[in-house]
């Protein structure tokens, strides 16, 4: 019933939306400017937006494609016994073990949501796969090592690494919920258990369904990603950088807008020259682990309030081991 | 057309122009315009999941399962980013981004050194350097550029104060491209043909460092197309 009326609202909401379009329409064409929509297409403004939006998803959906594969083969072929027999039960043990999985699946941010999703499904402490959640992206070879080719600084790939460790264990600790249906959103899987299908169909249709669902939150979360990297000037936030407290802040809301893939941003990360070290290294955990284009796909996954809890908690987290670095490392 | 009210008609359809999209795009380079060639093996990994999922959905046509409103909107949210390109049919980032992320004069990391030793092309008495190279050696061994003859090629950005070349420097891919700029010495020779912002150029000129910041005294603009590869990596 509540499905019904929710498909109803958006339905009148689209309609709405539908007629205003076709009144804009029709109103460039009376006025005879039709021609207006040429230029319009040929603006920079659009062509940015729209290769900003296509970039994020050209890199974005592999690494949702690989992710979704490697969550659908978890799911059928490793059974829960074995996952518990392997896991560690403790939360604080948990917690340290799955925050070095990126070692054995470097997946990008995108594609360790449903990864994350498919280990607590499969019964893992719910500590260990926060915190799988949130270190993956960043504790990896690959993003380790392109921050190294960024900064040439071995302090600042071990900065990155420590802040992440402490971050994605401390806040895994923090929120685990004992009932792991806290965390999971339940989503119409088709008939994921027939018997009668192949290992490899199963496997398939359970990537099915992983795709459909988190891609389409991030090309959402891309297009909210793009219209903001299009139109916000980034001097508008490093200018209120020069404050400590300020800096950090505003990094951590820079690289929430960015929503840079966590290869990257290390390399940008170093054009801020005149920043802290420690804000730089806030920008590239903020990131991976909170840009706008996850949080749209964390809500696909999660249940809203554990997703909401998250996010506060990694942004105040960040927000004071910031700070705090920021007196400490000079 | 039953078939238009099956659920798995739509998503069949999602894998389907995906898989295209990707496809297209590998064959033709223009993913260049979007990510880096590093990306390649993971696109070619992606056609390949996503062709699995197609034949995968395929099989499940069979059985018919009745379409909801919020199938219909998904399919129109995975449409929305390929009709825009479709529309828009972007080339390259414009200089209008340079501005907005703030033009980089100085620019050094440690592949910029590598590039350095890499066997540079020499085209009569004129070095052919990218903006990065020249920008990188500008910072680390200075006297190896000053007041040498080179080419350099890039997007043109100008405005009543400055001339610029700029071109943009991409890790992963566009979203993240940091424009590297060199400001450029030049007076506009009225018979010319004009040279517009945006403009992919040529520059023949001589390097000049002043303290610590370079510039090209340019004795030749000449226009060329949008090359194959528009961004420097």
């Amino acid at each position: 019933m509540k499905e019904l009326n929710k498909e109803r609202n958006l339905k009148k909401v689209l309609i709405f939306l539908g007629a205003i379009i076709a009144l804009v329409i029709l109103n460039i064409w009376q006025s005879g400017s039709f021609y207006k929509l040429n230029q319009i297409i040929k603006n920079p403004k659009i062509q940015v937006f729209t290769i900003i939006l296509l970039a994020i998803l050209i890199e974005g959906f592999p690494f949702i494609l690989i992710g979704s594969l490697i969550s659908g083969s978890i799911d059928v072929l490793i059974s829960e016994e074995k996952f518990k027999k392997f896991f560690p039960k403790g939360k604080f043990s948990s917690a340290i073990v799955a925050s070095f999985f990126g070692f054995l699946f470097p997946v990008c941010s995108c594609g360790e949501i449903p990864v994350s999703r498919r280990l607590i499904k499969k019964g893992i402490p719910t500590a260990g796969g926060i915190s799988y959640l949130l270190a993956t992206a960043i504790i990896n070879p690959i993003t380790l090592f392109s921050t190294y080719l960024a900064f040439s600084s071995l302090k600042i790939v071990f900065g990155r690494f420590l802040v992440a460790f402490i971050c994605s264990i401390f806040i895994g600790i923090l929120i685990a919920p004992k009932d792991k249906n806290e965390i999971l959103k339940e989503y119409e899987e088709e008939h994921p258990d027939d018997e009668n299908l192949s290992k490899i169909d199963r496997i398939l249709f359970h990537s099915e369904d992983d795709f459909i669902i988190m891609g389409k939150y991030l090309i959402i979360g891309a297009t909210l990603a793009s219209i903001f990297s299009t139109f916000i000037p980034r001097e508008v936030l490093l200018t209120i950088s020069k404050n400590k407290i300020l800096s950090i802040l505003s990094m951590q809301i820079l690289s929430i807008i960015l929503s840079l893939c966590s290869y990257a941003d290390a390399f940008v990360a170093n054009t801020f020259t005149y920043l802290p070290d420690m804000s730089k290294i806030i920008f590239m955990i903020s990131g991976p682990m909170m840009s706008i284009s996850l949080i749209f796909v964390y809500f696909a996954a999660f249940k809203g309030k554990f997703v909401k809890k998250l996010l506060i908690s990694v942004f105040l987290t960040l927000f004071t081991i910031g700070i705090i670095g920021s007196f400490i490392m000079r | 057309m039953k078939v238009l009210k099956s659920k798995h008609f739509y998503k069949s359809m999602i894998f389907l122009i995906y898989f295209l999209f990707f496809l297209s795009i590998s064959f033709t380079g223009n993913f260049k315009i979007f990510v880096k060639k590093f990306y390649f093996p993971y696109i070619i990994i992606g056609i390949l999941i996503l062709l699995s999922l197609l034949l995968a959905e395929i099989k499940k046509l069979k059985r018919f399962k009745e379409t909801s409103f919020f199938d219909i909107l998904t399919f129109c949210i995975f449409l929305f980013p390929l009709i825009l390109l479709i529309i828009v049919k972007p080339t390259t980032l414009p200089t209008y981004t340079a501005l907005k992320r703030g033009i980089q004069t100085e620019f050094l990391t440690q592949d910029v050194l590598k590039s350095l030793q890499e066997k540079i092309e020499i085209e009569g008495k004129y070095k052919k350097l990218t903006i990065k190279q020249v920008l990188g050696l500008a910072k680390s061994k200075p006297e190896q550029i000053d007041g040498k003859d080179i080419i350099v090629e890039g997007m043109v950005y100008k405005n009543e104060r400055k001339f610029m070349l700029v071109r943009f420097l991409i890790t992963c891919c566009a979203a993240d491209a940091t424009p590297l700029g060199i400001e450029i010495e030049y007076k506009e020779n009225g018979e010319k043909e004009e040279i517009r912002n945006d403009d992919w150029v040529k520059v023949r000129g001589k390097v000049k460092i002043e303290n610590d910041k370079v510039k090209i005294i340019a004795e030749e603009i000449i226009k060329t197309e949008l090359p194959s590869n528009p961004y420097l990596y």
